[in-house]
């Protein structure tokens, strides 16, 4: 069974411009011990749906359900029992730490709030928390400013870890990091993925991060699901044009190959008051008048999920089977 | 006389800031030269002294704090340092010109655009303020913005369109050499394709010669002829692009490629570089990756490194330059306990 | 940017202890001994702390006794600063004038933070209609010209020590609302709070623990400034004849007492002008100095 099931999840921020539909009618679902990796451009929705899972923000409408139970809608009591279970990791590694606490009262604030244990017994976790991330018991009197941004953002690992969630969202945990260190987070967050059953989803507009730490990969443009399925499948026959020229775009170090490049003309817009219809149109090379209605993500494998009504068209035109292998 | 075929040399160029107490020894030797027309790659990671270099050569370090203590830089044969500041103005912006990282800081928010572009034609090709306008609305055009937009502000462009503003400013007066620091890291994927393809047709247009500042491999790939991997303020490993990528001889290049997720690798271990960067304030003596190398004996650490010729001008600064080469994939287990090391 | 991994380089090298030495507190202190015009600036409020307490050691005249044979006295060697139109020793009653002006300005800018700071936090991190009642409240305040909002409230109160304290607080009151609150406002939008409030913490502990401790730099800084101020405005209140008055040895009263004899004895009027002047600028150089030790942003 599904960890996280998300129904029709709407989350609209009320701007002084009109109605932003940071989230429209999202449905997904994440597998226990899996990770999976959402997509997309900045201003896509992708670090509202994460932060509207673990009810940093509330939702507008939908259903978020948790290990089978529903958690749209709780109380003060029953959000504290969710957020045991879900956390976050956050992306900017100099504002995700108070400046003015030190490292061991960063990793130990969460198990003092809890009332679960000891103290003693938070003293000895906490340093098996430090051990656990790769942060040396030296530095648990450290201020934050004293860390490079690796070892901030293991502090922040350890004091998510220090809930002892099942799952966890990660909001572009690497993208503030240099490539050196940014290796050492991915393998981090991999390890600990696999002593302690965790589940991740995890949140990042960076396709070869996505491409190695993800079982399952979403799309989003403009607040909609646009392709789901699994990691090896979307990245060797990517279907949404979208997908498609996201995927092209990315530079390549291979030198003898250069890739064929989708170009795509305009930007992402925000999504205020959007108009009816595929919300991509406007930049789609193979637009025509059907994109017009509404897309709905439709199977057209198994597994495979895209929201493309000119989907049979495209395959026709790049050459490609409609259906799998 | 030095040869004119390069458009700019760089030799042994120093650079140190003051802040406080500490001495930050920012740029520590660097040399490298870019021929007419071509393209070089400076990459390294933050703080590796990439955007040092680049306000050195246009000489608009922070006067305070940064001063330049050794070196020469040679642009068309003439020692740039050795310049008045009267000489550097009809340099910076007509000959030699500057694409910042963020294009929401680098316009100024109170003009209109197409205004911000003709300001640097009215002054420095001497022509009447409508001429400028004209140019500039063509300019605009050619980076694909319709000149309709030309009295709009840029608050009502979005980030690519803004840094294709900057590109147009930076090209307004046919600059022989364009130096480009990190012109597309604060953009999406799809933008940044769309910028550095235009970054390349307007060069081929111009047949400007360009810096490319990056961290980002794949750019280098796609976009440089030559190009120079920094690491505290030293240039490593400096070649072809073909040298380069095919044959990654410095430990800390190796390292970077194996620590790189590739969009074309499938989900496997990444090999991170143990470690985090080295201290600018705190350089050992000998080589500052030493601490972080795999490879570091204790002759490494004594110093006296100097980049040494592994063939064909592909020059590696390491002891052992030419005798490493690309580590096979090895078993997974090693990055447990690179990570246990670095804590 | 650079200086951040000296100490993690330490703690490599060793058994890490944190010690006074390593506190955020001594680096705030060595950059703010760096500058020498700050310093000058302490030591002079120091110097004038020290004339206060040390006020009935200093000299051996009091300050409140006249003496009309000596009355008029240009500044000589025993009565230093010369004397009043009283033949009050004019050195005497500075010392003491010290007392006064200082521990106004201090008390005043004290009063002024600790209401200040309550309805900052309220106002910043309630928001919405709390917010807007009391920025609103610190509009009318704000609107009224503090001076003559300070008049209003002395009249009010009557003329005095504790009614000069309390008016001061109340005009310095909306800046520190207004200061805290956009602190408020913009650390909310921090991570490490949402960060706060995934493990849990409480709205109160969210407050104390996570956003006043970040928010605490620039009101020193503030402060700092605003006693400066508090000490000019409780000056020119007394000069009105409204703040604290003669026979006490406030330095405005004091102003006020000499203008009349401005163009022959301008010793009356200079003395106590200098005085003021001196305690603002220095009061402002500390702040300056203090903003400089604590921005955050340049130590990035």
């Amino acid at each position: 069974m599904a960890l996280v099931e998300v129904r029709n999840l709407k989350k609209y921020f009320n701007t002084p411009d009109g109605l932003l539909h940071a989230v429209d009618n999202v449905t997904f679902s994440i597998q226990r011990g899996h990770t999976v990796g959402l997509a997309g451009e900045s201003g896509c929705g992708k670090s509202t749906l994460g932060r509207t899972l673990v009810h940093l923000h509330e939702s507008t409408s939908g259903q978020i359900l948790f290990d089978g139970r529903d958690i749209t809608h709780v109380n003060k009591r029953e959000l504290k029992e969710v957020r045991g279970k879900m956390q976050m990791i956050f992306q900017d590694p100099y504002s995700s730490l108070n400046p003015r606490m030190t490292v061991e009262d960063a990793v130990r604030e969460p198990m003092v709030l809890s009332r679960k244990y000891a103290s003693a017994e938070i003293s000895e976790k906490t340093l098996e928390l430090m051990k656990l991330v790769g942060i040396d018991r030296r530095m648990r009197q450290a201020y934050p400013h004293e860390l490079d941004g690796g070892r901030r953002q293991r502090v922040g690992i350890a004091r998510a870890l220090a809930m002892d969630p099942e799952f966890i969202v990660c909001d572009e945990p690497v993208s503030a990091l240099d490539v050196s260190i940014q290796a050492q987070i991915l393998n981090l967050l991999q390890d600990l993925q696999e002593q302690k059953k965790l589940t991740y989803l995890f949140v990042t507009h960076d396709m070869s991060v996505l491409r190695h730490i993800s079982d399952d990969i979403c799309i989003m443009y403009l607040g909609q699901m646009v392709e789901m399925c699994e990691a090896e499948e979307l990245f060797h026959r990517p279907l949404h044009p979208y997908t498609q020229a996201l995927l092209s775009a990315i530079p390549s170090t291979d030198i003898d190959h250069p890739k064929q490049r989708i170009m795509l003309e305009g930007e992402i817009v925000s999504p205020v008051d959007p108009k009816p219809g595929c919300r991509f149109a406007a930049r789609c090379p193979y637009a025509s008048k059907e994109c017009g209605q509404d897309q709905e993500l439709k199977e057209v494998s198994p597994g495979h999920l895209v929201a493309c009504c000119r989907l049979d068209h495209i395959m026709k035109s790049q050459n490609k089977p409609v259906q799998g292998e | 006389m030095p040869e004119q075929d390069k458009i700019l040399e760089v030799e042994n160029l120093h650079v140190e800031y003051s802040s406080g107490d500490d001495v930050v020894r920012a740029v520590n030797g660097v040399s490298f030269s870019l021929e007419w027309g071509k393209t070089l790659g400076i990459v390294g990671e933050t703080g590796a002294g990439k955007t040092t270099i680049a306000k050195a050569i246009l000489q608009i370090l922070p006067s305070i704090q940064a001063r330049i203590t050794e070196g020469r830089i040679l642009f068309n044969g003439e020692d740039l340092l050795k310049a008045d500041e009267k000489k550097m103005m009809s340099v910076r912006g007509a000959q030699i010109s500057m694409i910042f990282q963020d294009p929401m800081t680098s316009l100024n928010p109170l003009m209109r655009v197409g205004r911000q572009i003709s300001e640097g034609i009215q002054l420095h090709q001497n022509v009447s303020r409508k001429e400028a306008d004209k140019r500039a609305a063509q300019l605009l055009e050619r980076v694909g913005i319709p000149a309709s937009r030309f009295r709009e502000y840029p608050l009502q462009f979005s980030g690519g369109m803004k840094q294709r503003v900057v590109i147009a400013i930076a090209l307004a007066c046919n600059p022989e050499l364009l130096i480009a620091d990190e012109p597309t890291s604060a953009l999406d994927v799809t933008i940044q394709a769309q910028v550095m393809n235009l970054i390349r047709e307007l060069q081929a247009e111009y047949q400007a010669s360009v810096v490319m500042i990056t961290h980002d491999f794949g750019i280098v790939a796609e976009s440089c002829d030559t190009v120079a991997v920094v690491y505290a303020g030293q240039i490593v490993e400096y070649g072809t692009k073909e040298q380069l990528f095919k044959n990654p001889s410095h430990p800390y290049t190796l390292g970077l490629f194996g620590a790189l997720p590739g969009i074309d690798t499938g989900r496997q271990r990444l090999h991170p570089i143990k470690g985090a960067p080295v201290d600018p304030t705190r350089l050992p003596a000998g080589c500052p990756f030493a601490a972080r190398c795999e490879y570091a004996s204790d002759e490494c650490r004594a110093g006296g490194i100097t980049a040494v010729d592994i063939g064909d001008g592909h020059l590696c600064r390491c002891l052992y330059a030419g005798k490493l080469g690309r580590k096979e994939e090895t078993d997974t287990a090693d990055g447990k306990e690179e990570r246990k090391g670095d804590a | 940017m650079t200086n951040l991994s000296v100490t993690v380089q330490d703690m490599e090298d060793q058994e890490y202890r944190r010690s006074f030495k390593d506190s955020a507190g001594y680096a705030t202190l060595r950059r703010f001994c760096r500058n020498r015009l700050t310093i000058f600036g302490a030591v002079i409020i120091v110097i004038l702390i020290l004339m206060a307490i040390f006020a009935p050691y200093l000299s051996p005249y009091s300050y409140s006794t006249p003496d009309p044979l000596n009355a008029y006295e240009t500044p000589n060697l025993t009565h230093w600063f010369g004397t009043d139109k009283l033949g009050r020793d004019i050195f005497t009653r500075i010392c003491y004038g010290a007392r006064y002006s200082l521990s106004l300005g201090v008390f005043a800018e004290l009063a002024g933070l600790a209401v200040g700071i309550v309805l900052g936090c309220l106002a910043g991190y309630f928001g919405g209609l709390v917010d807007n009642l009391i920025l609103r409240f610190c509009d009318v305040l704000q609107a009224i010209p503090s001076i003559l909002l300070t008049i209003i409230i002395a009249q009010v109160l009557g003329s005095g020590y504790v009614p000069t304290v309390i008016a001061l607080g109340i005009t310095g009151m909306p800046q520190v609302v207004r200061l805290l609150r956009g602190q408020l406002l913009s650390l909310r939008e921090e991570e490490y709070i949402d960060a706060a409030k995934m493990v849990n913490s409480a709205s109160g502990r969210i407050m104390f623990k996570h956003l006043l401790p970040n928010a605490i730099a620039p009101l020193i800084i503030n402060s700092s400034m605003g006693i400066g101020a508090k000490i000019m405005t409780s000056a020119s209140l007394s000069y009105l004849g409204l703040g604290i008055q003669e026979p006490l040895p406030e330095w405005g009263a004091m102003l006020a007492a000499g203008k009349e004899y401005f163009r022959y004895y301008p010793h009356l009027v200079l003395i106590p002008g200098l005085f003021i002047a001196i305690t603002v600028l220095a009061f402002n150089l500390v702040g300056d100095g203090l903003r400089d030790a604590l921005d955050t942003k340049q130590r990035k």
